[in-house]
């Protein structure tokens, strides 16, 4: 059955084109479990860039938005200039999520304007609550953030490591749903127009309403926007796996729990291809006046020599109170020149 | 006596009988009334509740119920005698078969459009529900069976038949090919179609398929199970079409042929009353002749149709009258072909294969005696490939006299509407035993839910249906499996006209004697199902399966009875539970 | 002469689509199953292209409501169509 469906039948998806030639910039995620200092590495790398004149954007995912604090600027879900060549974001979830909400209510509207069948009021309460709603706005955030072009650099500090794996891997397990959906309607299509072909068009009764049932490639409504969301998807897929555009930098500290939780990221990244290129030990404790002035908790240590590859860096613990712009561009250059460039990408 | 004559016959008992019980049916007991709305307009969806033009009804309706078996059933009962058959295609159908079927269909519309087997859940019992499913299955399988059996003797015996049949196949995915993917033009396709068929005719001639018994079920069974599983437009859609033009074709050629062809009837009208027809066993014509005899006369499976699709498309309440009444009878009309054109023709047939005759130890001649007649023809069909073939070599020869034509052409153009409808059968049955396989499994479900997911596994739902009939056919009795099959289907009849006597006692509320219209029906065919069956356990040697199925049938059959009676004596029923109309 | 033309015309194309037809309500009703499947605890795609497709869905989400209210009738229907 297999056989004849797919040879003879024209799927609308490209295979294996690369779309992520034409990105020209570089993306960071920065990964890690909460109070590891993520936001504070995610701004120290911002500023150091900015200071060499890359155009960088820093956005904060996480809802318990630090970057404000840290940069000591009040930040909203619009754009603020922090310094020359940097500007900030505090995602507002919750909006987001209604407005995406509000627009697929009007377009139903628009659509059907018949349409009783559902209470939409009732739909809507649904869907606020449907499991995989707070992934799917963050991604769509991502995905407005990275198509504006005014911005060499993406640095993304990201939500508690749970959510943000999930975020990471929705293109990945999208792609796989939308193809088989999109081979889905095309059968369909196929179907109906064959019927179409000898008894002319098929209309079905909506509430009263005659609706033509489309069977038309070009003409489908659900076939298109599969189409586009599948465009979408796997701009942002390739992006992700493409080791020259984004990398994830995941952020430890030297205990137990962080490095059962990094663990668990590397092995998800893995799966998904996104490329870790560091692994930041923070908030070391050093020792003063011995040989070996730290030692690795022994999870950590287990980790770092399954994962070799990766770079390794270690910073200590300071209070980050103390830390004004200029520590922070400090500790920033520190990262930068520890081989930053070390993948090829835009070099200095 | 000669075939023009008693064509007209029945074309003259139909259509008064239909003007007049069919139309006294509909006003006295059905009130159908075009004022009332039915589910066409009432529930329309465009989907599956749209109004049909009534002559377009009429034809799909049809279409659906007329198939291989109102051929396959008066060929066997040739061996009473054609009046003995006739009577039975005449009478049945106007007494108890048409007045089914109309009913079936009219009940349906007037519960919204739902199945009888889910009105006589309603009317009976929730196991009544369970019950129907049950017999539905049983008489699926034992059709495959009946089919894949007859048909395979039909081939063995007709090797330029089988060729012809395959090549119908090829043209058949050619035209699917056309109509469906590339969507040409639709009359262009279908001439292309058309054309590819007549060439398939034509190839049949020149390449006969030798192949015996044992491959042809090996075949079937692989069909069965490969067909349900593909795409509808590969196949089955486009064969099922060029079909119906073969079946519009057919009937009408075979309608004329005997009026013209004018015939004397060679058979004996009556042989003798316990003729042998059931697996070379002597046969009593009464319990016997509805298991023979099912589509054509009264026929279970009908219902399905009639309240599965049919009711659901129908535009006006009067019109459920030509449908579904005017349909069976449209059917009688063809068992009635059937049987004038072997009655005349047969012994010409026989004639042919005389001497592989001698070779089974039956002599030609001797058969021109009524008794012999009744105890060898069974057996003799079997050199001309079963009773399908035994029909369409006698329709052969009733074109040959009628217009000139070769018999030959006649035998493979009639042979190609029988075999391209058992195919179909096949395709379509295993399709819904896979279902009804599920259905029957139900109850497991909530006791023992992994025993419940392992057996219903879609390759076993369809593998179990398509394996147990070839197992059945194996054997290649289709005069054992064929009446099995005809104990379903009347049982599934009985809890038909049951639950329509209900509901015309129950919620119609109609007059005595209207009530006997349906009653008497109804309690006869219980009767005389059940006789049959108790008859076929003691004298049939049957297989162990089939056995089975039997006394699960007796079963039921009693507790449908208490059912019934229960619910007789039930007061309130008119009042329906599910809100529903049901007036 | 003309409307027997047209009767016979309507009666061959119902012939011929009538099994595409049905085939065809399967797959959308599939359809429609796998994107609302979540709310019955079925895998699903993510809730967003659910939120995407939602507006175009009208006739596919029609038949997958009319499934369910005839779910108690179902052999009913399928058998419908059983040729014999």
């Amino acid at each position: 059955m297999m056989i004849f469906s797919g040879r003879w039948q024209d799927t609308s998806i490209s295979k294996k084109k690369d779309n992520s030639q034409d990105f020209k910039d570089k993306i960071y995620f920065i990964i890690g479990k909460g109070g590891t200092g993520k936001t504070t590495i995610a701004a120290s790398l911002g500023i150091s860039l900015a200071k060499r004149g890359k155009k960088v954007l820093l956005v904060s995912l996480d809802p318990a938005h630090n970057l404000g604090d840290v940069l000591e600027k009040k930040l909203s879900d619009k754009a603020e200039k922090i310094l020359e060549n940097l500007e900030g974001i505090e995602v507002d979830i919750d909006e987001a999520r209604d407005t995406y909400l509000k627009n697929t209510m009007n377009k139903m509207k628009d659509y059907y304007n018949y349409l009783q069948i559902f209470n939409l009021d009732n739909l809507l309460d649904i869907f606020t609550e449907a499991p995989g709603i707070e992934e799917y706005v963050i991604m769509e955030l991502i995905w407005k953030y990275l198509k504006m072009d005014k911005y060499d650099y993406f640095i993304f500090d990201t939500a508690p490591t749970g959510i943000t794996l999930k975020v990471l891997t929705l293109p990945y397990i999208n792609l796989q749903w939308i193809k088989k959906l999109i081979k889905l309607r095309e059968n369909i299509l196929d179907k109906r127009s064959s019927i179409e072909n000898i008894k002319g068009p098929s209309y079905i009764n909506l509430n009263n309403e005659k609706v033509k049932l489309s069977a038309e490639k070009d003409h489908d409504p659900v076939l298109k926007e599969l189409n586009r969301y599948y465009t979408r998807i796997k701009w942002i897929y390739d992006i992700f796996i493409n080791e020259n555009i984004t990398e994830a930098i995941i952020i430890s500290n030297n205990n137990r729990l962080s490095a059962l939780e990094s663990e668990r990221a590397l092995t998800k990244l893995k799966k998904i291809k996104m490329s870790v290129s560091k692994m930041i030990i923070n908030k070391i404790k050093y020792r003063e006046n011995e040989k070996y002035n730290y030692t690795y908790n022994n999870y950590i240590k287990k980790l770092r020599d399954d994962y070799n590859n990766i770079e390794w860096i270690n910073l200590p613990d300071i209070k980050v109170s103390q830390l004004k712009e200029e520590h922070l561009q400090i500790l920033g250059d520190r990262l930068i020149n520890k081989g930053l460039y070390n993948k090829g990408g835009n070099n200095e | 006596m000669n075939t023009s004559i008693l064509v007209l016959i029945g074309i003259v008992i139909y259509l008064v009988f239909y003007f007049t019980y069919g139309r006294s049916l509909a006003k006295k007991v059905v009130g159908a009334d075009d004022a009332k709305l039915t589910p066409a307009h009432d529930k329309y969806d465009g989907v599956d509740y749209v109004p049909a033009k009534p002559a377009v009804l009429f034809g799909h309706h049809f279409a659906s119920i007329a198939g291989a078996a109102p051929i396959l059933g008066p060929a066997l009962a040739m061996a009473w005698g054609w009046w003995a058959g006739l009577l039975w295609i005449w009478l049945g159908n106007i007494v108890i078969g048409a007045v089914h079927d109309y009913l079936a269909v009219m009940a349906s519309v007037r519960y919204e459009g739902k199945s009888i087997q889910w009105i006589a859940g309603k009317m009976m019992k929730k196991r009544t529900s369970y019950m129907f499913q049950v017999f539905a299955y049983l008489a699926l399988v034992l059709a495959l069976a009946a089919f894949s059996t007859a048909l395979a003797k039909l081939f063995v015996a007709n090797p330029n038949i089988a060729s012809a049949a395959a090549w119908f196949i090829v043209a058949a995915i050619i035209t699917g090919y056309l109509l469906f993917k590339l969507k040409i033009n639709f009359t262009l396709g279908t001439i292309a179609g058309l054309a590819m068929t007549v060439i398939a005719i034509w190839l049949g001639s020149i390449f006969p398929l030798n192949l015996s018994y044992q491959v042809w079920m090996f075949v079937f069974f692989i069909y069965m199970m490969a067909a349900s599983a593909l795409p509808v437009w590969i196949l089955l859609q486009p064969r099922d079409y060029l079909n119906s033009y073969i079946l519009v074709f057919g009937l009408l050629g075979g309608v004329l042929a005997l009026l013209i062809a004018g015939s004397n009837m060679e058979v004996a009208g009556f042989t003798t009353w316990s003729a042998n027809v059931v697996s070379g066993v002597g046969s009593p014509f009464w319990p016997v002749i509805p298991l023979v005899i099912a589509c054509g006369s009264l026929s279970g499976i009908h219902a399905l149709i009639g309240s599965g699709t049919t009711s659901k498309q129908l535009d006006k309440e009067t019109q459920g009258l030509i449908v579904g009444y005017g349909g069976m009878l449209t059917e009688g009309l063809l068992s009635t072909i059937v049987t004038v054109s072997i009655g005349a023709f047969g012994l010409i047939v026989l004639k042919d294969v005389a001497g592989p005759l001698s070779e089974m130890g039956i002599v030609f001649d001797k058969l021109k005696d009524p008794l012999y007649f009744a105890s060898n023809y069974v057996k003799a069909i079997g050199a001309v490939g079963g009773p399908l073939g035994i029909f369409v070599r006698s329709y052969g020869w009733a074109v040959n006299h009628a217009f000139g034509l070769s018999a030959s052409l006649g035998a493979v153009f009639s042979s190609l509407w029988v075999s391209a409808f058992v195919l179909t059968s096949m395709d379509t049955g295993a399709r819904v035993a896979r279902f009804a396989w599920e259905e029957v499994l139900e109850p497991l479900k909530e006791s023992s839910s992994d025993l419940h997911r392992v057996l219903t596994n879609r390759w076993l739902g369809s593998g179990l249906a398509s394996g147990i009939s070839i197992v059945l056919a194996w054997g290649g009795a289709y005069s054992i499996l064929w009446p099995a099959f005809g104990g379903a289907n009347q049982m599934l009849a009985a809890v038909t006209l049951l639950t329509v006597a209900l509901w015309v006692y129950k919620v119609r509320k109609v007059g005595k004697s209207f009530l006997w219209a349906v009653l008497i029906p109804a309690g006869a065919l219980w009767l005389t199902v059940f006789a049959a069956l108790v008859w076929y356990l003691s004298a049939v040697p049957a297989t162990i399966i089939v056995k089975g199925f039997i006394v699960l049938e007796l079963i039921l059959a009693l507790v449908l009875a208490y059912d019934f009676y229960q619910a007789m004596k039930n007061k309130d029923l008119s009042e329906d539970s599910s809100g529903s109309i049901a007036g | 002469m003309n409307k027997w033309k047209d009767i016979l015309t309507e009666f061959m194309k119902t012939e011929a689509t009538e099994y595409v037809e049905i085939e065809v309500r399967e797959i959308e009703h599939i359809f429609a199953l796998l994107l609302i499947g979540s709310f019955t605890g079925m895998p699903a795609p993510p809730a967003g292209l659910v939120l995407k497709l939602l507006p175009y869905l009208g006739p596919e989400l029609l038949i997958m409501e009319k499934r369910a209210v005839n779910d108690d009738d179902l052999f009913g229907q399928m058998a419908g169509h059983f040729d014999i």
